[in-house]
């Protein structure tokens, strides 16, 4: 028996210390994909806290026929999607005002003022690239933004995307197709400027 | 002829492709400066995708705070157990290893069994009925705290011929106090289960049962009293009567089923005759042990028992 199979056997009695040295393994995994879900730092922790939550309560559920973090990941999943569409007025009256990159300041950026300006100018310039990624995932709908991160993220394959989101290839497909663009357009990519091009060359160099 | 917009799909599937590199690109977009540029392009969008996740990544020290945030929720969290509970519910009806026949198979038998159990219940709980005959002098005795009825049975139900004198009736008669086996004549069930465990059962042994019936009435009859006091010491008399009194309704009730007559008959006249025994007070009057004496004496019973005991009743004239 692993350690894992380990803590989360004495998770199942109901072992909180187990369960947290089991969620410290994949804490840091659950937190990007909801921060990168929700662009927001504070929901971000909300969110994932509450999939552990889930996991905790539901883990007597867990018979080790998949990987424990794929099961986990489905909670994450699940929980991030209805937390979505729960909140999604809210949100889409919101989401002007949460911008990554109007938060920013020296300490944010990790930096002093007696830091050289290079190094001040290259972290303003990640971070406003970072403003201008999660502006491109702000355009998506939460669907979109879920497979595009199940994929590119996590790395899983167009059937277990369908899955976890039940979505079929060509919607993720089409999905991911429509990130990409948004995410060049966003970044002065020419992702435009080339499906113009395209269209106006009929598709045929 | 090659078709940009075909590409498309086949785009994605290179930037998510993770083999995908520059040097394995197909020739047909290699070839197409604008497919070719539109894949970079792809490809640069995704590498400044995770270079911003790279960048909003919490500090380190976060970590701690955020554990620390998880532990107190957690502490508050209701256990697992109910979630498992039902998982292994969920489990154990899903599985097709057990079938719904199955399952309703024991169903079957959990209430087979306890219906069973209800009607055994039902039957060990009738009346028990004892026959007596009435005696010439009823024992009185007032004093006893705990009363109890034994319901003589109608002669007509099992002996048509029987003598009028026989007529059924109720009588009243004192509680049989016996700390040791706690049994009262009208608890039925510890009547019966008294009998269960007396350790020679009256369906095996009928001849024993005769001889020591037998005995107890010689030693009653042969007793006397104390010098010095009016009452005679009938303890053991008493005692004894008590325990054959459950052998001996057993035994009529079986001889009566079977249609054994003779032998019931003398069960019933023997019967009353151990319930006045039983029942007599700590301290009785002499006249009631008298007229209990006389009764024994006119009915000839010993002499009757005697007989049955030493085996002239064919072996399984009860079982019969």
């Amino acid at each position: 028996m692993t350690q894992e199979q380990d803590l989360i056997r004495r998770a199942q009695t109901g072992d909180r210390e187990a369960f947290c040295l089991l969620a410290r393994s994949y804490e840091r995994r659950i937190y990007a994909l909801a921060l990168h879900f929700t662009r927001n730092p504070h929901d971000a922790e909300d969110l994932s806290q509450e999939v552990w939550l889930k996991a905790f309560r539901a883990i007597g559920t867990y018979r080790g026929e998949a990987g424990f973090y794929t099961w986990l990941r489905q909670i994450a999943v699940n929980t991030l999607l209805n937390e979505r569409r729960r909140a999604s007025v809210m949100w889409d009256s919101e989401k002007k005002a949460i911008r990554m990159g109007e938060l920013i300041s020296l300490d944010e950026l990790g930096l002093s003022v007696a830091e050289p300006a290079r190094a001040v100018e290259d972290a303003l310039h990640q971070k406003m690239m970072a403003d201008q990624v999660m502006q491109a995932l702000d355009e998506l709908r939460p669907r979109e933004r879920m497979i595009f991160l199940l994929k590119h993220r996590e790395g899983m394959t167009y059937e277990e995307i369908s899955k976890a989101c039940g979505a079929s290839a060509g919607t993720i497909k089409k999905a991911l197709f429509r990130t990409v663009s948004k995410l060049r357009q966003h970044l002065g990519l020419g992702g435009e400027a080339a499906e113009v091009t395209q269209v106006a060359a009929g598709g045929k160099s | 002829m090659h078709d940009c917009r075909k590409t498309e799909a086949q785009l994605i599937e290179l930037v998510f492709d993770e083999a995908a590199g520059a040097q394995s690109l197909p020739a047909e977009i290699a070839g197409c400066p604008a497919c070719l540029a539109q894949y970079q392009a792809m490809m640069t969008a995704l590498r400044a995708f995770d270079q911003a996740a790279e960048t909003l990544q919490p500090d380190e020290s976060y970590w701690a705070g955020y554990e620390a945030r998880l532990r107190a929720k957690l502490a508050e969290a209701p256990p697992p157990m109910r979630e498992r509970f039902a998982g292994w519910l969920a489990a154990v009806f899903a599985k097709p290893l057990i079938p719904v026949a199955v399952t309703a198979a024991l169903l079957l038998l959990i209430a087979a069994s306890f219906i069973w159990q209800s009607r055994q219940r039902g039957t060990s709980g009738e009346p028990v009925i004892v026959s007596v005959t009435p005696s010439p002098q009823p024992v009185q005795t007032p004093s006893a705290p705990e009363s109890i009825v034994v319901q003589q049975t109608p002669q007509s139900e099992i002996r048509p011929k029987r003598s009028p004198s026989a007529a059924p009736h109720s009588r009243r008669l004192p509680a049989v106090r016996e700390p040791e086996r706690r049994i009262g004549i009208t608890a039925p069930d510890n009547l019966m289960a008294a009998a269960a465990s007396e350790p020679v059962l009256p369906a095996l042994a009928p001849e024993r049962h005769f001889e020591r019936a037998q005995l107890l009435l010689r030693a009653f009859r042969n007793s006397r009293f104390d010098e010095g006091t009016d009452a005679p010491d009938l303890a053991y008399e008493k005692r004894k009567s008590r325990e054959l009194i459950y052998d001996n309704i057993l035994l009529r009730r079986e001889a009566a089923a079977k249609g054994n007559l003779p032998v019931e008959d003398v069960l019933s006249s023997l019967e009353p005759l151990l319930l006045d025994i039983a029942n007599l007070p700590d301290k009785p009057a002499p006249e009631a042990v008298q007229a209990i004496r006389a009764r024994v004496q006119k009915t000839e019973i010993v002499a009757t028992l005697q007989i049955y005991s030493s085996g002239a009743t064919r072996p399984g004239d009860l079982n019969q």
